[in-house]
């Protein structure tokens, strides 16, 4: 049988199936390559934690099936991000404010892939709640890009992705605020999906920026995703924003025929500040989507140019708030030395935070107060509703809409923590995708000269996750090579 | 750049502190943000209303009935401090003091 951490999360439920190996062989599989890299002198940083009772859960999961039961996804592992709560298990958000916080309940989505038989393989590093765009800021360090140790894995889903590249896990969880998955996606080489929004229940996914907010998936295949999307997706009752019917969930998946199909190449996108290897790639993408049949298009979307400083208003905005639960009263770090209330609030909160939270609760507090909310807040909302409507009107006409992931290649670990506005623009061609709520795929489509993975996005129409995911299935299966 | 002024009175809202050297850090880095975020004003909305109009028009809203409530020992498990049915904090009653004081 092939190696086991070379097989596809699909690829592993059909060796499951035909008796090739044990669940609790493939989770000693990546348990053992998670401990060799911990050795490595520059370890890869991808888990902030594997679970030692993982086996235990594969072992369940194998008498189980033995016995004739288990789900959809019996006996398969899958990585977590570390904001994603797993009843008994920390969950920090990569925050020296949440360590040793243990998740009182399971997340929806969690609840969901356990009861179709997910094992939980580990806690993946990110961002230090999910802000930042390289994995970077981390209270327990950089994780690194595993096609060269010495360059950033993209964030913040960062451990997820860099988890499924170096084959220590075949598919994993991240969640997605303005990038978060699709970014690391790209940097790593491998498939990204942020859902639409409304797809994947929120609750018990720790909020960053609730109107923005949506967990993805990571993995080497289209069709790993759509399998977990099938058992994770669905109307929530604990999440009034979680689809109201339930929505097609693309499994099993086929080919997309693209000839007929129209899809819009974005020039906000393809412009300026796109690295000239990347806007190669993407126009090489483009040319194989012709070669397919499809009728591309090049559009111009001037308020696109808008989405990242629309961004950055509405999200700070709103973690302000949502970070404001964060004062060592109930939960989390509690600076025990603070004489008065006040003095706890704010030496907890000093010592807990990392500094890009503090910027961007600062840049919240800011937008949001008396004085300052009319000229940013509002207005920033109002030009995200002039966004949607414009979008969601592009697309009663198109198919999909193509750009880069990221307007650059990986960049070498350190050099933009220190600098805000640069890392920000790496969000370029993402942040819209979560003002308007669409779904967006990032697919690996190339490899720079430097041996760095490049990645292109396709946008869908609202709830279009199975289109998405058929057009990724046929690039992976008809163009990948070129 | 922005002033202390605004600093302080943000920073008083943010309930954190920052030293000296993070402070003009902070001062220059935020303005240049708030600089960059202000490009928005190139955009014309006047009278356009701020309703989102997509999906996120669609909250749904849960049947209210009574539901099983969370059982308070797996809360009580994370509190840094709870005695007694209460989480307790620090004494409140000096800032009181000031606040009957400055009043």
């Amino acid at each position: 049988m092939q190696n086991i951490r070379q097989l596809t999360l699909c690829g592993l439920k059909q060796a499951l199936e035909n008796k090739a190996c044990t669940s609790a062989e493939i989770v000693a599989a990546f348990k053992q390559a998670y401990s060799e890299d911990q050795c490595h002198a520059k370890p890869l940083n991808a888990y902030i934690e594997f679970f030692n009772d993982s086996i235990d859960s594969a072992r369940h999961a194998d008498t189980l099936r033995a016995e004739g039961q288990g789900g959809l996804l019996s006996g398969l592992p899958l990585a977590v991000k570390d904001n994603i709560m797993i009843q008994g298990k920390e969950a920090t958000c990569a925050s020296r404010i949440l360590k040793g916080f243990t998740a009182p309940y399971s997340a929806t989505v969690i609840e969901r892939l356990a009861a179709e038989g997910a094992v939980f393989l580990g806690r993946t590093n990110m961002d230090e709640f999910a802000m930042g765009s390289s994995c970077e800021y981390s209270c327990y360090g950089p994780t690194r890009n595993p096609l060269n140790r010495d360059y950033a894995a993209g964030g913040s889903s960062g451990g997820s992705a860099c988890a499924v590249a170096a084959q220590l896990a075949p598919c994993a969880l991240g969640s997605d605020t303005g990038g978060s998955v699709r970014l690391p996606a790209s940097f790593c080489g491998i498939y990204g999906l942020k859902p639409s929004y409304g797809m994947l229940s929120r609750y018990g996914l720790i909020a960053y920026g609730s109107s923005l907010d949506q967990i993805g998936v990571l993995a080497r295949s289209p069709e790993d995703i759509a399998l977990v999307l099938k058992a994770a997706a669905g109307h929530d009752p604990q999440d009034g924003t979680s689809a109201a019917a339930d929505v097609e969930a693309p499994f099993p998946l086929t080919p997309l025929e693209f000839k007929g199909k129209k899809i819009a190449l974005v020039k906000e996108f393809t412009e300026k500040g796109v690295d000239p290897e990347v806007y190669d790639i993407t126009g090489r993408f483009a040319g194989w989507l012709k070669e397919q049949g499809a009728h591309v298009v090049e559009i111009s979307l001037p308020l696109l140019h808008f989405a990242v400083p629309c961004y950055y208003i509405i999200a700070p905005a709103e973690a302000s708030s949502n970070l404001a639960r964060f004062d060592g009263v109930q939960y989390g770090l509690r600076d025990e030395e603070a004489y008065s209330l006040e003095e706890m609030y704010v030496s907890t909160r000093t010592k807990g935070f990392g500094t890009e939270v503090k910027r961007r609760i600062f840049i919240g507090n800011y937008v949001l107060s008396s004085g300052y909310y009319d000229a940013y807040y509002k207005k920033a909302q109002a030009v995200r509703s002039l966004l949607s409507r414009e979008c969601l009107k592009l697309f009663e006409d198109i198919d999909f809409m193509l750009s880069p992931t990221a307007p650059v290649p990986p960049f070498p670990l350190g050099s933009k923590v220190d600098d805000p506005l640069a890392m920000y623009s790496t969000d370029m061609c993402t942040t819209f995708a979560n003002l308007t709520g669409l779904p967006a795929l990032s697919l690996p489509a190339g490899i720079t000269k430097a041996g760095l993975p490049v990645g292109v996005q396709l946008t869908g129409g609202m709830f279009s996750e199975k289109s998405l995911l058929q057009a990724a299935l046929s690039w992976q299966t008809r163009g990948a090579g070129l | 750049m922005i002033d202390d002024k605004t600093l302080q009175s943000i920073l008083s809202l943010c309930k954190f502190s920052l030293t000296a050297q993070e402070k003009e850090h902070f001062k220059e880095q935020i303005g240049d943000i708030l600089s960059y975020v202000e490009t928005l004003n190139q955009v014309a909305t006047k009278d356009l209303d701020s309703d989102l109009g997509n999906a996120l028009d669609s909250m749904s809203f849960r049947e209210d009935k009574a539901a099983p409530g969370f059982p308070p020992e797996r809360v009580v498990a994370l509190s840094p401090d709870f005695q007694d049915s209460f989480f307790t904090v620090p004494r409140i009653i000096e800032e009181m003091d000031e606040i009957e004081g400055e009043g």
